[in-house]
């Protein structure tokens, strides 16, 4: 799966395109681990995700455990209505902070 | 699967060491001296009559040449051998990672660091090419990279030897992101070949960008003989611009304008260094160097007080409290409030006896029992996911206010009783436990209400209550935590119970009602996917329930009738292409693109279903692997067969130009026969593709 990654200061920008599903999660999750560790700010921008599936949202559970076990930040920007109904459904809306833009998201962490 | 202390040829397997697209390898033993190996084994039932000869020879190369090479830095092959249909390759055994997952866990090794990992690389390719013996497959993963740093090269699988026959122009063999271009055009390959590669892992190494990536094969193949990669140092700014111009001459599309040979590169390489060492910067991509001081403080939200007191103190606390519950908790804002309190404490104890400090800590203890406590109490309520619960506004906060919660309440105690905030954490707990145990009702509904279990709802609600296991972490709740996983774990294994049974009702009943509620099923396989990974997950290290786990009945029986879901998948893949081919035949017109959602779906879906089969592969359920990797196989062949047929009989330009839908079908295939080492079936729509770029 293609994944844009930028750095905005020391914030790792992290971009996944089209589906977040098992078939991919795999190389998400070592990404987004791996910025986590890097960098210990990270934006998930979910600009272009266009569907993500039940395999998807537990690796970034993974990444929610890991954040809060190694007190990093991590912020989820610009969810599309498809996968922000997933999210509510699934109960994340209560424990991701969810930003309308990738620069609300960084100026989040303060 | 192998057990521990189960003997093949000479030697004892001992522990599992990981699972390969092509076989496991365990740690085990020689029994005459007790010298630990790596046993690398090959289950020979499970290959694929098209694809066994080729696994084979690849497996009969790597013992061959891995016997002939002996370098410190060359894994060293003991022996081969086949016992009971697995075959096996017993191996000097290394204590380290692949380079690709160090990579992954530390993506920003220092430069030096980087240049040893090449060096050695080069030292290693030096001596093998000396043997006559050209690797065609370095990349990351064919890297051990071990504690101190020092590397062991693997794999020499599908290596060429000077003057033998084994190889074939026209192959297409390796991986295409680290492929040369005469590698990839099929044309003969030497020594160059390796270099390029290891330009390729070089550059990927300083920059953390592979130099060639694209989101097709097509694109991928057609930037590898097309395009020059950007510089390392415009990738990244912080890196010296000497290795420019090495990797421009490692990655250089003609061989002849490649370094010559493996010292050559490394000579420019050590002169790179040297030449280096006058910069001062020494760090790869994305690191950064920030003063300790600064990174340590960078977070909090107001500056340090160096003298508080505890007036001051008391007033940050409880402003940055209330910032907490009007805007959001935050993890570094509970840090500032941890840091505060301990440095309320300490002065505390410096000056017990302070009139007005008694008076402080009784109006902050009033405090949070009191509109702190009810203003908390309500946020949590509300944003709680609990099963069922509609959230609106929520903040995104809600395992942070838990956090706030429990650290008020600790520091109340510090300061003496708290009652109110005890009861409180009581009924949170309760109303969390609670929930759980009441979903039981719920699942009962959802599974039995309806022919079909609503598996995307179960899978929703699942996740919900395992947000609430995390909040009873968060609570220090840790027998109630215990008491949510094993309920949990029987609410996995009786919704796995259910598919079972819908299946079996398939399997001994083939009416078409039965079908229909199993194909309903698997629209939503990847549901059924994830439970069956929390359902191990869950089940990993308990003994509760004997049902599930790896070997347990549930999962077992799961696995058994695998086959059956992937036939099915397979069938409704076939009869979808052959609709659209006589549909195209008749009006003269593609009729590929509409329903191509449906079709990579299914493919995904089935890829799915044999990937996490594939990679459980309990001893047990051998022969009903074998019938899902069959299914598998024979429905990916039949469909790249149908595919190329269509393409073969297309003007060439139009093939170029409208066939789209149809390359990426075929790009879809060869990525799942890479990931399953389906090396023929991979190779022959490479070699499609490849004709394509070419011809375009």
């Amino acid at each position: 799966m293609d994944i844009q990654e930028q750095r905005q200061g020391e914030v790792i920008v992290l971009g996944p395109v089209g589906r977040l599903d098992s078939l991919n999660c795999r190389e998400f999750e070592s990404h987004l681990l791996s910025a986590l560790n890097e960098s210990g700010k990270v934006v998930v921008d979910c600009t272009a995700l266009a569907y993500i599936s039940s395999a998807g949202l537990r690796v970034l559970l993974v990444a929610a455990k890991q954040a809060r076990a190694t007190k990093s930040q991590l912020s989820l920007a610009a969810l599309k209505d498809n996968p922000r109904e997933v999210f509510d459904i699934s109960g994340f809306s209560a424990i991701f902070s969810i930003h309308p833009t990738v620069e609300a998201a960084i100026a989040s962490f303060g | 699967m192998l057990r521990a202390g189960q003997h093949l040829g000479v030697y004892r397997i001992e522990t599992l060491l990981g699972r390969g697209a092509m076989g496991i390898v365990y740690r085990g033993v020689r029994l005459s001296d007790n010298q630990p190996v790596a046993i690398k084994t090959v289950h020979t039932d499970l290959l694929m009559r098209p694809e066994r000869e080729a696994i084979l020879s690849r497996f009969r190369q790597e013992a061959a040449i891995g016997m002939r090479l002996r370098h410190p830095l060359i894994v060293q092959i003991y022996d081969c051998g086949e016992q009971d249909g697995v075959l096996y390759l017993t191996m000097q055994l290394v204590e380290g990672q692949e380079l690709g997952h160090l990579l992954e866990q530390q993506p920003t090794l220092p430069l030096g660091m980087n240049l040893a990992i090449v060096l050695q690389m080069l030292n290693a390719l030096a001596y093998a090419h000396g043997q006559g013996v050209i690797h065609r497959d370095i990349k990351p993963s064919n890297i051990l990279v071990r504690r101190d740093y020092t590397i062991v090269l693997t794999d020499f699988g599908i290596a060429h030897v000077h003057g033998s026959e084994l190889t074939h122009t026209g192959e297409l063999l390796g991986s295409p992101l680290y492929m040369s271009p005469e590698q990839l055009r099929g044309e003969a390959v030497d020594k160059r070949a390796d270099l390029f590669s290891a330009g390729v892992v070089f550059y990927y190494l300083l920059t953390h960008r592979k130099p060639f990536a694209a989101d097709s094969l097509a694109t991928l193949m057609y930037k590898v003989l097309q395009e020059e990669p950007l510089p390392p140092s415009a990738v990244n700014p912080e890196l010296p611009a000497v290795f420019d111009s090495v990797l421009q001459r490692a990655l250089a599309k003609r061989p002849a304008q490649r370094f010559t040979s493996a010292l050559e590169f490394a000579t420019a390489l050590r002169q790179a260094r040297i030449d280096a060492l006058e910069t001062t910067v020494v760090v790869s991509a994305g690191r950064r160097v920030e003063p300790a001081a600064l990174s340590a403080k960078a977070h909090l939200e107001q500056p340090t007080i160096v003298v508080p007191t505890t007036e001051i103190l008391i007033e940050q606390i409880v402003s940055l409290t209330q910032k907490c519950l009007t805007e959001r908790a935050t993890r570094p804002r509970l840090d500032q409030l941890a840091e505060w309190f301990d440095m309320w404490f300490t002065l505390q104890k410096r000056a017990p006896s302070r009139m007005d400090s008694n008076a402080e800590r009784q109006r902050f203890q009033e405090w949070c029992a009191g509109e702190v406590l009810t203003a908390l109490a309500e946020r949590i309520h509300h944003d709680a996911p609990l099963p069922g619960q509609i959230l609106t506004g929520a903040r995104g906060d809600w395992l942070e206010l838990m956090g706030l919660f429990i650290s008020l309440r600790n520091a109340v105690h510090r300061l003496g009783q708290a009652p109110a905030l005890d009861a409180a954490r009581d009924r949170i707990i309760q109303e969390l436990t609670g929930a759980v145990f009441h979903y039981s009702n719920e699942l009962n509904r959802l599974l039995f209400s309806e022919d079909n279990p609503q598996l995307i709802r179960i899978s929703a609600d699942f996740t919900r209550l395992e947000l609430l296991q995390l909040a009873l972490e968060e609570l220090g709740a840790d027998a109630e935590k215990r008491t949510i996983q094993q309920t949990l774990l029987l609410f996995a294994n009786q919704v796995m119970s259910k598919i079972n049974m819908l299946i079996r009702q398939f399997l001994g009943n083939q009416d078409p009602l039965a079908r229909f509620e199993v194909t309903s099923l698997l629209v939503e396989v990847e549901e059924m996917i994830v439970l069956a990974e929390r359902l191990l997950e869950w089940g990993a290290g308990t003994a509760a329930v004997e049902a599930v786990g790896p070997n347990g009945t549930t999962m077992t029986e799961f696995l058994e009738s695998a086959h059956a879901l992937g036939r099915l998948l397979a069938d409704e893949l076939i009869q979808q292409f052959q609709q659209e081919q006589s549909r195209s035949m008749r009006t003269g017109e593609s009729a590929f693109s509409s329903g191509q959602a449906v079709f990579l779906g299914r493919l995904r879906q089935l890829g799915l279903l044999y990937r996490f089969a594939a990679r459980l592969e309990p001893s047990v359920q051998v022969q009903s692997l074998h019938q899902l990797t069959t299914e598998v196989y024979r429905c990916l062949e039949q469909l790249t067969e149908g595919l190329l047929t269509i393409l073969e009989t297309m003007d060439p330009q139009q093939a170029i130009t409208t066939a789209e839908p149809l390359w990426v079908r075929l790009s879809v295939i060869a990525e799942l026969a890479e990931q399953f080492a389906w090396q023929e079936l991979q190779q022959r729509v490479l070699r499609a593709i490849r004709h394509r770029v070419i011809a375009a």
